[in-house]
């Protein structure tokens, strides 16, 4: 019995790993115009960089349609022995797990375990990490989706904006409506609740104060398991924050990445963030 | 055009593969034709992206099989291709439920070459219950709801013996009259004021499929929901209550037009196409049988539209209503009297002086802005006032004045509810704080955190001294340019730029990142200017900032942080 660790292409988990871990990846979408592409598949960073400088607006996304994941299901589970465990951004952004799920029911709810994963991209990722763990330590879908059970809840993500403005047009600015600045020009700190949704944390006037502001709150979330970096654009920022991360956390193998268009498109260019796990209680 | 099989009376009894194929095909344009104001059904704060596009884009996925089949396909092939389609082209929440819907319609309809009204309410009965089993927490006041009402109403004509053209009458009347419901189902659609717009796409769909089933629009749309505003179903009124209701189309919204036409010789479709493009609108009815045809739409040339009936048959009863107009005057009733303030849990009351600062006041978030500042100290009784304006149960408040600190105490003792003062000593602080107040922390965490985010706040405020004075061993005049810091005297001199780099100067060192600049209501714009430039030259690496605060006898308030 072999179970395989399916995820989508939100989860920023730097590539080689999840080839190195057979994670297969379902791309969501965006829509430049009329123009649809695969998240990370029709787009690379840089690519996805250029046409979000040159539209007017962000592009929309959607998730992925449930026959792509029933694809990908039905290949992997074409040994009627294995199983999968389905990791996904949070049902509060994205109808991913919608998608999956209905999949799921098409293909075998019983072999299929769809996780909402309620926080996003590197948490996500941290996540699947623990799931192809305990898949190689030969654990049923089942044992591994209890397993990880303890993980949403101590899974976070603080990200510092350059502007609310992405999220705005993306329509998930839930709660941090409350944040806009007006005519002051403000750099929101905002995280993920409990479900997953967007939740403000502050306010900040510069991108300076906010990113000093960011190691402090790290520093606050000891002890942790695990840590990843996260930036959308110029790494120069993410860069600084790693290094004082790796101050803060010696010996930690902390992850750096670029976030996937999909993020990208609705925070925005100049977007920093960590994505933590904290230590199992 | 009859879609379905008739029988002699002219009531179908069967829904027919080709009947179907119609109505999918007409669904499919409808939705086309709404997608735009679907989409702005999805006001801000909104859940998910474009509503329209993605409905639109599913319906089109699920055509795009169903074309391939031969057009006497029966049913059941028919709706299989219909949920495969969707279900490989859907995009976005509404997207996926509605393939759901069709996957529901296909399980119930296999091996059928066609469905009678028994069959169709199952197969509407099942979509419905497909959809639900898609969602986890299935949420009352949205396409879920409006896929299950229209199921209900379906099942309950069947059980009255109404045939298929009542049965799809029935269930278009109460498709639509459930996504008014959504109205007061959801919060973000009651205080956005819209219907929910997965639901609205929903009851398209089903009302274009019906028509075709029927061979007109079923006659029940166009009643007015009870006790509704008007025409609060409708298609064009609800996009108008929608975030766009602000902007009146190009050329105004066009003339509501009603009439009753007599003595036709035409049937409701035929005389729809003789009427022109108009009459080809979603909203427009064209209702009832030759003879005695019900007529009423929206056109922005009621001329023309009138002079293309009366060759068909008598006009009586018209009515013909200038929207636009009414759009104004509903915008007038809006816009004033102001508004009551809903109840705010916790609030945030603060004292400004100048137009510019109110304004930033209350795009941060401030409940009530007291006018007043320094030389113009508002009476405990009129902050008091700004917290009873303000509506907020529990209420912070921010003096923004070394000198109003005690009065604001007092109002907030007397006030008789939750409340605290946060001393904050000039606007920059008042600002400071303001950013980090969080509505939905209590009071306590609130005066915590703010009372934190004044601390490193520096103010540079620019005046004239009111008298002689002495700074060092500096002279001061009466009239000329002093600036203070934190309330203390530390530059003079006859020219702004000179006095605020003087004044920065005797900043903490490396304490300072952003600067902002509150220009007075004296001072002009070039000015504010040039003092921005001059303090990037001396100092280069702040980040510089301009704004109007319009306050008086300042000629600059400045925040240093």
């Amino acid at each position: 019995m072999t179970v395989r660790i399916v995820t989508d292409s939100t989860c920023d988990l730097p590539e080689s790993r999840r080839q190195a871990a057979g994670v297969v990846t379902v791309p969501l979408r965006l829509h430049f115009g009329d123009q649809e592409f695969r998240d990370r598949v029709d787009l690379d960073d840089k690519q996805f960089l250029e046409r979000l400088g040159a539209a007017k607006a962000p592009p929309p996304t959607s998730q992925p349609p449930p026959g792509d994941f029933e694809a990908v299901y039905r290949r992997l589970l074409a040994d009627p022995a294995d199983e999968v465990v389905s990791i996904h951004i949070a049902a509060a952004l994205s109808g991913t797990v919608g998608s999956a799920t209905v999949a799921a029911q098409a293909v075998g709810p019983e072999r299929i375990q769809v996780v909402d994963s309620r926080t996003v991209s590197l948490g996500t990722g941290l996540q699947v990490l623990a799931a192809v763990e305990l898949a190689e330590q030969g654990r049923s879908a089942k044992e591994i989706v209890t397993e990880l059970a303890w993980m949403p809840r101590r899974t976070g993500i603080i990200c510092l904006l350059d502007t609310l403005r992405y999220l705005q047009l993306g329509g998930r600015i839930g709660r941090v409506q409350a944040m806009l600045g007006g005519a002051l020009s403000i750099k929101p700190l905002i995280s993920l609740g409990e479900d997953g949704a967007v939740v403000p944390i502050g306010r900040v006037r510069s991108r300076t104060v906010g990113i000093r502001r960011l190691s402090e709150l790290l520093v606050e979330h000891r002890p942790l398991a695990q840590c990843g970096v996260l930036y959308v654009g110029d790494p120069a920022d993410a860069e600084r924050l790693l290094r004082d991360a790796r101050g803060t956390f010696p010996g930690m193998d902390i992850l750096l990445q670029h976030a996937s268009p999909v993020i990208g498109s609705h925070c925005g260019p100049g977007t920093i963030a960590y994505c933590y796990l904290e230590a199992r209680p | 055009m009859a879609a379905a099989e008739s029988a002699a009376s002219g009531a179908p009894l069967v829904v027919t593969g080709r009947a179907l194929r119609q109505g999918l095909e007409r669904a499919l344009q409808r939705l086309a034709e709404q997608r735009g104001h679907i989409n702005e059904l999805n006001v801000f704060p909104v859940p998910d992206g474009d509503t329209g596009t993605n409905m639109h884009l599913t319906l089109e996925a699920a055509w795009l099989e169903v074309s391939q089949l031969p057009v006497e396909a029966s049913v059941s092939a028919l709706t299989r291709a219909a949920a495969h389609g969707s279900l490989m082209g859907a995009r976005g929440n509404s997207g996926v439920i509605l393939s759901q819907v069709l996957r529901g319609w296909s399980a119930c309809s296999q091996e059928r070459e066609s469905l009678d009204a028994e069959g169709l309410s199952e197969a509407l009965a099942e979509g419905s219950r497909v959809a639900y089993l898609a969602v986890k927490r299935p949420v009352e006041g949205t396409i879920l709801s409006v896929a299950r009402d229209a199921a209900r109403a379906a099942r309950k004509s069947l059980d009255q013996g109404d045939d298929l053209t009542r049965l799809a009458e029935a269930v278009v009347a109460e498709a639509w009259a459930a996504v008014e419901r959504t109205r007061d189902q959801m919060d973000v659609l009651r205080e956005a004021g819209v219907v929910d717009a997965g639901g609205f796409g929903l009851a398209v769909i089903l009302t274009a499929i019906a028509e075709r089933l029927t061979g007109q629009l079923p006659g029940k749309v166009e009643l007015e929901p009870e006790g509704r505003g008007e025409g609060a179903t409708k298609p064009t009124i609800v996009g108008l209550r929608g975030a766009a209701a602000a902007v009146a189309p190009k050329g105004g919204f066009g003339y509501c037009t009603e009439f009753a036409l007599v003595g036709a010789q035409l049937g409701a479709i035929e005389i729809r196409s003789q009427l022109g493009d108009d009459a080809e609108d979603d909203s427009a009815l064209v209702v009832g049988e030759p003879g005695l045809l019900h007529v009423h739409l929206h056109t922005k040339e009621p001329w023309e539209l009138l002079a293309r009936a009366s060759k068909l048959g008598q006009i009586e009863r018209l009515k013909v209503e200038d929207m636009t107009a009414q759009h104004h005057q509903a915008q007038e009733r809006s816009g004033s009297p102001a508004p009551a303030p809903a109840a705010l849990p916790l609030g945030v009351v603060t004292v400004a002086q100048g137009a510019g600062f109110r304004e930033l006041l209350v795009g941060l978030g401030a409940a009530a802005v007291v006018e007043g500042g320094q030389g113009q100290n508002p009476s405990t009784e009129e902050i008091l006032q700004g917290i009873e304006v303000s509506g907020a149960e529990e209420v912070l408040v921010l003096p923004n004045n070394a000198n109003l600190v005690l009065g604001a105490e007092q109002a907030a003792g007397i006030c008789g509810r939750e409340s605290a003062v946060i001393p904050s000593r000039n606007l920059p602080q008042g600002i400071a704080a303001l950013l980090a107040f969080d509505p939905e922390a209590p009071l306590e965490v609130n005066r915590y955190r703010m009372e934190r985010a004044m601390e490193g706040v520096h103010a540079i405020e620019v005046t004239r001294a009111v008298r002689d004075s002495q700074l060092g061993d500096r002279q001061v005049h009466q009239g000329a340019l002093i600036g203070v810091l934190d309330g203390q005297l530390v530059s003079c001199g006859s020219e702004i730029n000179q006095v605020v780099l003087e004044a920065m100067g005797e900043l903490p060192e490396g304490s300072v990142e952003v600067v902002t600049l509150y220009r007075g209501a004296d001072v002009e714009t070039d000015a504010s200017e040039g003092l921005e430039r001059a303090i990037r030259a001396r100092f280069p690496g702040l980040e510089v900032e301009r704004h109007d605060g319009g306050q008086a006898l300042y000629q600059f308030i400045i925040s240093a942080e």
